[in-house]
C-alpha cells in the first residue's frame, strides 16, 4: 500500500539546484517515489505543500486537463513562500516575473500561441532543413580541425542558439549576448553559469536577479521591437513586435516575455539534448558502431535522446476544482510538481528505463510534454538533432570522453555544462 | 451526443459517446482509446490524432480546412478519408459513425 506523504527528507535534494550535480541520484529517488509514493503529497519547509507527480499516466493526464490543472496560477518552478511574495510583488501580482506561454492559460494561451503557431507547423519547419544542415557542417568543419574539444561548451550551446537567433532574426554579433542572458535566466543557481553577483544561497536575492535579467533583455529587445515595428520583415521577432492579442497589441510584459520563451526555450533545452547524448556516445562505443552501420536508426536516436536526457524536468501546475486523480482526492487549489524526468523513465511504460536504445518502440516520451502545452517548438528541435547526428556521426572515426563530463547545478533546465571528448574525423 | 466507433488497427473496437460540440479526439482521448495519442491537445500540430473514415460519411464529417488538409499532406496521408480527430466535432449527424485508426498509430 502506497503512503499520502512522503518524508521531507526524501524529496528536498529534488528541489535543490546543488543534487543535479549528480542527476543519477535525483533519479534514484523518483525511482522509489514511482514505486512507494507514486503520487503523494510533500511538506517542503518553507514551501507551500505540493503532490509530487510521478508516474506517466498521471503527468499525461494533469497535462492534457488544462482547464482543470493551471499553468498560470502559482510559480511554474519550485520557490518558496517567501520568494513567491517577492515575485508577485515585482510583476505587480503576478506569480512570476516572465508571463510567457507556458505561464498562461486558455483563452488567452490560445492567442498567445497563435501569433508564432504557423511557422513552427512541422511542414514550414520542414523548409529550412538545408539551412540548419548547412549550419551544423560549419560547426562540425571546425570540430574536424582539432581533435578534442568541450562538445557542450563549443558546440552544443552554440549551434541550436545560432539557428534560433537566425529564425528570430537576430545578427549574429548578438548571439553570445543571448547565450549569456539566456543562462543567467535559467541556470541562475549553478556557480559557473549565474549572473556574476548572484547570491546563490539567498532565495531573495534570486528573484531580484530575474527582475534584473529581465530589465536587461528588454534593453536588449525594446530596439529590436521598434525596429521590426517600423520595418517588419520574414522573422519571427517581427511576428512577435506585431503580434496582436485579441486584435489589439500585446502588452510590455507579454511581448518582452514571448521574446524570452522563444530565445531561451529555443536552445538550451536543445544544447542539454545534444551534449547529454554525445556524453552517452562517448562512453558506448558499440552504440556508435550501431548508429554509424544503420543510420536509419537515427530518428529513434533523437526520441531515445529526448525521453533519456528530458532538460525540462518538472513544470507545476495548480487545480482548479476539486479532481479524483489515480484514486487520489485532489482539492482546489492544491499544487501539483509534475515531473517529465520521472514519467519518462516510468518503468510500467518503459521497459529497462534507463538503458538507451534507438530502435525503442513504440517510444511515447513526455520530454516535450503533453496537450495544449506541447513544446511549439518540438518538430525545430527534432531538425535540430537529426541533421546533427546525420551528418556527425558518419565522420566520426573514433570518440571518447577526454576528461570528466559535469552537469549543470540546475532544478529546472539541466544538461551538461561540461562534455569534454577527445576523437578521430573524416 | 453521438455514438462513435473507433477501431484500432488490430480490429478492436471502441464505441463511445461523445457531446455534441466536442471533438472525436477530445472522446477518444477521454475513454482511453488506444492509437489517438493527441499529443497537442487538439492545436493541430502533432498530427497523433489520425483516423479514416468510410467515404459514405465524408459529407456528413464536413470539409477539412485548409490548415488540416496542409498537415495531411506533410503527414502523407493525402488520401480524401483520412482526418484529424480532433477537427471532427461530434453532431447528432454523426451518429453511428465507425472510424479506423491507423496502423501508425497502433
Ligand atoms: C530537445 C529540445 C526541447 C525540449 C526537450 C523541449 C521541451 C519543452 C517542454 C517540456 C515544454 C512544455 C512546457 C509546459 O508543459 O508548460 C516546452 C514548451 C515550449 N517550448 Fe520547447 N523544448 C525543446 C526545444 C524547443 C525549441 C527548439 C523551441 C523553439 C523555439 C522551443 C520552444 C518552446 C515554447 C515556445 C514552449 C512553450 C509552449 C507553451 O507553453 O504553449 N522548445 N518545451
Ligand atoms: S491532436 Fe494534435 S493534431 Fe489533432
Amino acid at each position: 500500500m502506497s503512503d499520502l506523504t512522503i518524508p521531507p527528507e526524501l524529496f528536498a535534494p529534488v528541489w535543490n539546484p546543488a543534487s543535479y550535480k549528480h542527476r543519477e541520484a535525483v533519479e534514484d529517488i523518483f525511482t522509489t517515489l514511482r514505486r512507494d509514493y507514486p503520487l503523494a503529497k510533500v511538506e517542503v519547509p518553507g514551501y507551500d505543500p505540493h503532490w509530487v507527480v510521478t508516474k506517466y499516466k498521471d503527468v499525461r493526464e494533469v497535462s492534457r486537463l488544462d482547464e482543470i490543472f493551471h499553468s498560470g496560477d502559482v510559480s511554474k518552478t519550485p520557490v518558496s513562500k517567501m520568494a513567491e511574495q517577492m515575485l508577485k510583488d515585482y510583476s505587480g501580482g503576478q506569480p512570476h516575473i516572465f508571463r510567457t506561454l507556458v505561464h498562461m492559460d486558455k483563452p488567452d494561451h490560445t492567442e498567445y500561441r497563435n501569433v508564432l503557431k504557423d511557422i513552427f507547423m512541422p511542414q514550414s519547419i520542414a523548409t529550412l532543413e538545408s539551412s540548419v544542415r548547412e549550419t551544423v557542417r560549419g560547426y562540425i568543419d571546425r570540430m574536424a580541425q582539432k581533435t578534442e574539444c568541450d562538445f557542450a561548451d563549443e558546440f552544443a550551446m552554440l549551434y541550436p542558439l545560432e539557428v534560433i537567433c537566425n529564425l528570430i532574426g537576430l545578427p549574429k554579433e548578438h548571439h553570445a549576448i543571448m547565450l549569456r542572458l539566456t543562462q543567467w535566466f535559467l541556470s541562475y543557481a549553478d556557480p559557473d553559469l549565474c549572473r556574476p553577483g548572484s547570491k546563490l544561497d539567498d532565495p531573495e536575492h534570486q528573484v531580484r536577479t530575474w527582475q534584473i535579467v529581465y530589465d536587461e533583455i528588454k534593453a536588449y529587445y525594446d530596439p529590436v521591437i521598434a525596429d521590426r515595428q517600423a520595418h517588419p520583415r520574414q522573422d519571427v521577432a517581427s511576428l512577435i513586435a506585431n503580434g496582436k492579442i485579441n486584435g489589439k497589441p500585446m502588452d510590455e510584459r507579454g511581448m518582452i516575455s514571448y521574446f524570452v520563451i522563444a530565445s531561451t526555450a529555443g536552445h538550451d533545452t536543445t544544447a542539454a539534448t545534444m551534449g547529454n547524448t554525445m556524453w552517452i556516445l562517448a562512453r558506448n562505443p558499440e552504440l556508435l558502431a550501431r548508429m554509424k552501420a544503420d543510420p536509419k536508426l537515427i530518428p529513434g536516436f533523437v526520441e531515445e535522446s529526448i525521453r533519456i536526457s528530458t532538460p525540462p524536468m518538472a513544470f507545476i501546475r495548480s487545480a482548479t476544482q476539486d479532481y479524483e486523480l489515480s484514486g487520489r482526492q485532489i482539492r482546489k487549489g492544491d499544487r501539483l510538481y509534475v515531473s517529465y524526468l520521472s514519467a519518462n523513465k516510468d518503468e510500467e511504460v518503459f521497459d529497462d528505463p534507463f538503458a538507451f536504445k534507438p530502435d525503442r518502440t513504440p517510444n511515447r516520451h513526455i520530454g516535450f510534454s503533453y496537450g495544449s502545452h506541447i513544446c511549439l517548438g518540438q518538430h525545430l528541435a527534432r531538425l535540430e538533432m537529426r541533421v546533427l547526428w546525420e551528418e556527425l556521426i558518419p565522420r566520426l572515426e573514433s570518440l571518447e570522453m577526454a576528461g570528466e563530463g559535469k552537469w549543470q547545478e540546475s532544478e529546472f533546465v539541466c544538461g551538461p555544462k561540461s562534455v569534454p571528448i577527445r576523437y578521430t574525423m573524416k | 451526443m453521438a455514438k462513435i466507433t473507433f477501431i484500432e488497427h488490430d480490429g478492436t473496437p471502441h464505441c463511445i459517446e461523445v457531446a455534441d460540440g466536442t471533438s472525436l479526439m477530445q472522446g477518444a482521448v477521454s475513454h482511453n482509446v488506444p492509437g489517438i495519442e493527441a499529443d497537442c491537445g487538439g492545436a493541430m500540430t502533432c498530427g497523433t490524432c489520425l483516423v479514416s473514415i468510410p467515404p459514405e460519411w465524408l459529407e456528413k464529417a464536413g470539409r477539412r480546412s485548409d490548415e488540416e488538409a496542409q498537415m495531411l499532406q506533410f503527414l502523407g496521408c493525402a488520401a480524401d478519408n483520412v482526418r484529424l480527430s480532433c477537427q471532427l466535432i461530434a453532431s447528432p449527424d454523426l451518429d453511428g459513425l465507425c472510424v479506423h485508426v491507423p496502423e501508425s498509430q497502433g
